[in-house]
C-alpha cells in the first residue's frame, strides 16, 4: 500500500456548542480523487477547510505528506501550502485584478521568473481552462461558469500536488458544470494530482471520482468507491444515492404547537 | 432577585470578556503589521511598494481636495470668530496668533484625521470586507501568503506617511483662510500678518500637530483593518462594520487626541 499524502487523524471540530466535525479519520493516497459527499451542512467543507490549514481544529492532527499541519508555524506551513491548490465555491478570484493577473499573482508572489515567462506560463493556463484572451478581462465581467475556470486556473498557477475544490458544479448549468468536472478530470490526469472535491451533486461524482467519503452529521458513513457504496446496507448511504427525501412525519398536534406558539 | 443579579452581572462579565478578548485580537493585529513593516523587511520579505505607491494616492492625493476646501474653510471661520471677540479689545491683530495654533496644535491634526476616516478608514474596511466575505482572504492564506503582509502592511504605510503630510498641507491652507478674512475685512495688512503668524509660532507647536497626526494614522489603519478582518454576513455584515470602523476610530481619534494634548499640556 502507498504512503497516504495526506491524513486526518480523530479531527474534531467544536464551534460553540456545536460538534460540526466528530472524530474523523481519512486517508488520501497521492494521485487519486476523493469526492467528500455529504448533505448540506453535514460539515463537508468544514473538513475541507481544515485540510488545506484555513482553521485550528479543536483537535486531531492532519498530515500533509507527513508533516502535521495543524500545530505548524505560519511560515512553515505556508510552504506546503505553495504545493496545494484550491478552488473555492465563489472562485474568490481578486476583484481588483485582471483574470491575467489573478492566474500571475501566485507566480509574481512566490517565484523569480521573469516577468515574460510568468506571462506565457498564465497564458499556458488559460489555455488549459478554455479562457484565452480573455486574460485582460475583470472577474466581474465574467459568467459563473468562467469565474469557476479561471479560479482554477489560478489554483493550478503553482503546478500543485493536491487540489482542493470546494463544490466545483454548484450554481452551475448542467452543460457548464459537466464540463468543469471533466476539466478537474483532465487535471488530475495530466499532471497527475491528488484531487479531493466537496460536493453534493451525484452527477460530479460520478465522473471524478476514484473513492468516496460519505460524511454525515460530522462523522464518516462510509468510504469506498462509488459501486461499493452502493452496495451498502447504511440506510442513509442508501437514501442519498437513490435521492430518496427525508420522510416528514408531521405530527399533528407538534405542528400546531409549532404555529402557534407554546401557549 | 438572585435571578435578576445573575443576568446583570453574566452580562456585564460577557462584555468585558468580549472587550478583552477584541483587545487581544487588535494587539495581535498591530504586533503582525509592526513585524511585517519593520523587521520582516530585514530578512529578506520584501515589502510591496507598487501596492503601498496606489494605497498612497488613495488616501493621500485623492484626499487632498477635500482636505483643502475643509481646512481653509476652518480657516476663514475661525478668524471670524475670533476677530468677534478680539475686536473689543482693538486686538485683532492677535487673529493670526489664534489662527495659526489653534489649526496646527489642533484643528489641522484632527480635522484631517476625521476627514481621512471617513474617506479611507471606510475604504479600508469595506475592501477588507468584501475581500473577507468573497474568499478572497481565505485565497490568500490557501496560497501560502499572509494577509496582513498583502493587506494591512501596503495600507498602514500608506496611512502613516500620507496623514502628516495631509496635515501640513492642510496647516497651511487653513492659515491662508484666516489670512484671507483679515487682509480683506480686519484691515491687515499682508506683511503684519504673515510677520505676526511667525512670530506666533514655535518649532512644538508643529511638532505636536505632527505627533499626533503620527497616531491618528496608527488608529484609522489598524481599526479600518481589524473591523473589515471582522467582517461577516454578507453585504449587511459590510455596511454594518464599515459603520463601526468610522465611529469607532473617531472615536478613538478624539479620546487619543485628549490624551496627547493633556501631555503637551502640561510638557511644553
Amino acid at each position: 500500500m502507498k504512503e497516504p499524502i495526506i491524513q486526518v487523524k480523530d479531527l474534531v471540530v467544536v464551534y460553540g456548542q456545536r460538534t460540526v466535525l466528530n472524530g474523523i479519520n481519512l486517508d488520501i493516497y497521492p494521485g487519486e480523487s476523493l469526492v467528500i459527499l455529504g448533505r448540506s451542512g453535514c460539515g463537508k467543507s468544514t473538513l475541507l477547510r481544515h485540510m488545506i490549514g484555513l482553521s485550528d481544529p479543536t483537535s486531531g492532527k492532519i498530515f500533509i505528506r507527513g508533516e502535521d499541519i495543524t500545530g505548524m508555524k505560519e511560515s512553515e506551513r505556508a510552504e506546503i501550502l505553495k504545493k496545494c491548490g484550491m478552488l473555492f465555491q465563489s472562485a474568490a478570484l481578486f476583484n481588483s485584478m485582471t483574470v491575467g493577473d489573478n492566474v500571475a499573482f501566485p507566480l509574481r508572489e512566490h517565484t523569480n521568473l521573469e516577468e515574460s515567462t510568468i506571462q506565457i506560463m498564465m497564458k499556458m493556463k488559460l489555455e488549459l481552462v478554455g479562457l484565452s484572451g480573455f486574460d485582460g478581462f475583470k472577474p466581474a465581467q465574467l459568467s459563473g461558469g468562467m469565474k469557476k475556470r479561471a479560479g482554477l486556473a489560478r489554483s493550478i498557477a503553482m503546478d500543485p500536488e493536491i487540489l482542493f475544490c470546494d463544490e466545483p458544479s454548484a450554481g452551475l448549468d448542467p452543460v457548464v458544470a459537466v464540463g468543469l468536472d471533466n476539466l478537474i478530470l483532465k487535471m488530475k490526469e495530466a499532471f497527475k494530482m491528488t484531487i479531493i472535491v466537496v460536493t453534493h451533486e451525484l452527477e460530479s461524482v460520478k465522473i471524478i471520482a476514484d473513492r468516496i467519503a460519505m460524511l454525515h452529521e460530522g462523522r464518516i458513513l462510509a468510504v469506498g468507491t462509488l459501486d461499493e457504496l452502493q452496495q451498502s446496507d447504511d440506510p442513509i448511504v442508501r437514501q442519498f444515492l437513490n435521492r430518496e427525501p427525508d420522510n416528514e412525519e408531521i405530527d399533528k398536534e407538534e405542528y400546531l404547537k409549532m404555529i402557534a406558539g407554546d401557549s | 432577585m438572585m435571578e435578576s443579579a445573575n443576568k446583570i452581572f453574566g452580562n456585564i462579565g460577557r462584555r468585558v470578556l468580549t472587550m478583552l478578548q477584541q483587545a487581544g485580537e487588535v494587539q495581535k493585529l498591530s504586533s503582525q503589521a509592526f513585524y511585517w513593516t519593520f523587521i520582516a523587511p530585514f530578512r529578506g520579505k520584501k515589502i510591496n511598494w507598487t501596492n503601498t505607491f496606489d494605497q498612497k494616492v488613495k488616501i493621500g492625493v485623492e484626499s487632498l481636495p477635500i482636505v483643502c476646501l475643509i481646512s481653509f474653510f476652518v480657516g476663514l471661520i475661525i478668524a471670524m470668530q475670533s476677530a468677534y471677540q478680539l475686536k473689543q479689545f482693538g486686538a485683532t491683530i492677535y487673529v493670526a496668533n489664534l489662527v495659526a495654533v489653534s489649526l496646527i496644535r489642533e484643528l489641522a491634526p484632527l480635522l484631517t484625521a476625521i476627514i481621512v476616516t471617513g474617506r479611507s478608514g471606510s475604504a479600508i474596511t469595506a475592501e477588507i470586507g468584501t475581500m473577507k466575505v468573497s474568499e478572497e482572504i481565505d485565497a490568500l492564506k490557501t496560497m501560502g501568503l499572509n494577509p496582513v503582509k498583502y493587506l494591512v502592511v501596503p495600507r498602514a504605510l500608506a496611512m502613516i506617511i500620507m496623514l502628516p503630510c495631509l496635515t501640513v498641507i492642510a496647516d497651511m491652507i487653513g492659515i491662508f483662510g484666516g489670512y484671507v478674512i483679515s487682509i480683506s475685512t480686519l484691515s491687515i495688512t499682508s506683511v503684519r500678518y504673515i510677520d505676526q503668524t511667525i512670530s506666533a509660532l514655535v518649532f512644538t507647536d508643529l511638532m505636536s500637530g505632527l505627533v499626533k497626526s503620527f497616531f491618528f494614522a496608527i488608529i484609522i489603519a489598524v481599526n479600518g483593518c481589524y473591523q473589515g478582518f471582522m467582517v461577516s454576513g454578507g453585504a449587511e455584515g459590510v455596511g454594518k462594520f464599515t459603520t463601526r470602523s468610522v465611529v469607532v476610530s473617531i472615536f478613538l481619534i478624539i479620546a487619543a487626541d485628549v490624551l496627547f494634548t493633556a501631555l503637551f499640556f502640561s510638557a511644553f
